[in-house]
């Protein structure tokens, strides 16, 4: 057996992880509309550019999840026809999981429920037939158990979530596993055993800082922050907002921002600021808007509407209330959701505000904040 | 993303051990001629660079080897499925590891190269 370490005889030839991601780059710039027709010239086929594009796209999910989206379609759509020979071996297959994987992801991220069942199934079928699929299987479980979490779940995520946490960890998939463990949190806090999430929350803070993953640390103390204001904990509240705001720009995780924006305001509103507090949930909503997450935007007229009608200001809240109802109708959420919908409708519609339908609602939207 | 992709180092340490292992195991077990078995490694080390920076993908080495392995028993099964069809190989070695399947001769060797490991660590 030689011992020395052996020089990789295709370096020479192969792109650069810079040149590679100039390229990708450069291909996610053409309009996607044009770009089958460039494929040759763009290096489309090449597995090394679409191992970069895939990396390009899991950094920007947090940021511009429907550029996401539409990119992991086209990409996932031009490989799957005409069948093209991709890389050697199982990549093929492998890159169809990945982009199916990241669609889907997104799709969950944009509230689009279905499609993100679609596309999951469609990446679980390409993985299937990849080298090591245990571990991109496991990668995907943590997906639809996320998307449990959204869709309240909570039983099942209690049950699920702690034993994929330890088959991921078994797998040396250690981001997933603590990210799984973030889930039995996010279950634990909307259940309201805030002492439970707390723990497992700051558990997880100090394990990801471990391993220095500062966007998995970031994310758990954004949600620690929501606990703490819930409590109306305002010390422990504002030292962990200003520890994670930096991190959270840095990584340009405008998703985290949002949710940490929404978080102050709750922590505003218990403090009786209810100005301060209206311009922290309008600056959440800004940032839910501009990257296109529909469902929060629609969540955070309610929550307004609800903080509107404490200050005594009826109209402006139902106009609130009547900016979300497209929304809620739209992507039926989920059926508590619709349920207390339609108690609210009924009262718009004898001009009432009724504040036990809005509040239904309101409780509702507020635990899908996670 | 998972960012802790591996190391060049730890791909080249992955490569490196089982360099001469994954030249045998095409020529010896599975009988494919030099020329076409050079062919199948220059692919086998281009796949392998890109598959050890997958986000899922082992980050070690030692843990990174074995998928190395299987799927150079794959390249060798599919070379000899291609060209034989239904019909058995004349080389006995051949045939069995064709009957085996990739799966269980990429275990044995697996294996092997465990002993190797441990008596040098002895």
């Amino acid at each position: 057996m030689r011992g020395e370490i052996v020089r990789f005889p295709w370096r020479a030839k192969a792109l650069s992880e810079s040149e590679a991601r100039r390229s990708a780059e450069k291909t996610l710039s053409v309009s996607r509309e044009g770009r089958r027709e460039r494929a040759i010239e763009l290096h489309l086929e090449d597995p090394e550019l679409l191992l970069t594009v895939c990396e390009l796209l899991h950094s920007k999910l947090e940021s511009e999840p429907p550029l996401v989206r539409a990119e992991a379609e086209f990409f996932f759509r031009f490989l799957e026809r005409p069948r093209r020979a991709i890389g050697s071996f199982d990549e093929r297959e492998y890159y169809l999981g990945e982009f199916g994987m990241l669609a889907g992801t997104a799709c969950r991220l944009l509230a689009l429920r279905d499609e993100s069942r679609f596309w999951f199934d469609h990446a679980e079928i390409n993985f299937v037939l990849a080298q090591n699929p245990s571990a991109h299987i496991a990668r995907l479980a943590y997906q639809r158990l996320a998307l449990q979490a959204e869709e309240r779940e909570f039983d099942r995520l209690l049950e699920f979530a702690p034993l994929w946490s330890a088959t991921l960890a078994q797998l040396g998939l250690e981001e997933e596993a603590l990210k799984c463990g973030f889930l039995e949190a996010v279950a634990f806090k909307e259940t309201e055993r805030y002492g439970e999430a707390k723990r497992i929350l700051q558990d997880l803070i100090d394990r990801a800082r471990g391993l220095r993953n500062e966007k998995l640390a970031a994310i758990a103390s954004e949600n620690l922050l929501q606990i703490y204001a819930f409590e109306g904990n305002v010390e422990a509240a504002t030292a962990i907002a200003a520890d994670t705001v930096p991190i959270l720009q840095r990584l340009n995780n405008r998703v985290g921002l949002a949710k940490l924006q929404l978080a102050l305001g709750f922590l505003l509103r218990g403090q009786a600021r209810v100005l301060d507090a209206i311009a922290a949930y309008r600056a959440a909503q800004k940032e839910f808007r501009e990257i296109g997450m529909r469902a929060d935007v629609a969540s955070t007229h309610l929550v307004l509407a609800d903080l509107l009608l404490d200050a005594g200001q009826g109209p402006q809240a139902e106009w609130e209330i009547r900016a979300a109802l497209p929304v809620i109708d739209e992507l039926k959420l989920i059926p508590e959701g619709i349920a207390a919908l339609s108690l609210l409708r009924e009262s718009l519609r004898r001009r009432q505000i009724d504040r036990q339908a809005l509040r239904s609602l309101n409780g509702y939207f507020e635990e899908l904040q996670t | 993303m998972d960012k802790r992709v591996p190391k060049d180092d730890e791909r080249s340490v992955a490569f490196s051990g089982v360099f001469a292992l994954i030249d045998s195991t095409l020529t010896s077990h599975y009988n494919v001629p030099k020329e076409d078995a050079a062919q199948i490694e220059q692919e086998l080390f281009k796949w392998f660079d890109r598959f050890s920076r997958r986000p899922g993908s082992p980050q070690s080495a030692k843990a990174l080897r074995p998928h190395l392995l299987l799927m150079a028993c794959q390249a060798g099964h599919v070379y000899w499925s291609g060209r034989l069809g239904d019909k058995p190989a004349e080389d006995e070695r051949v045939n069995r590891n064709l009957i085996l399947g990739p799966q269980e001769i990429a275990i044995e060797l697996e294996r092997r190269l465990e002993d190797g490991d441990n008596k040098e660590n002895a």
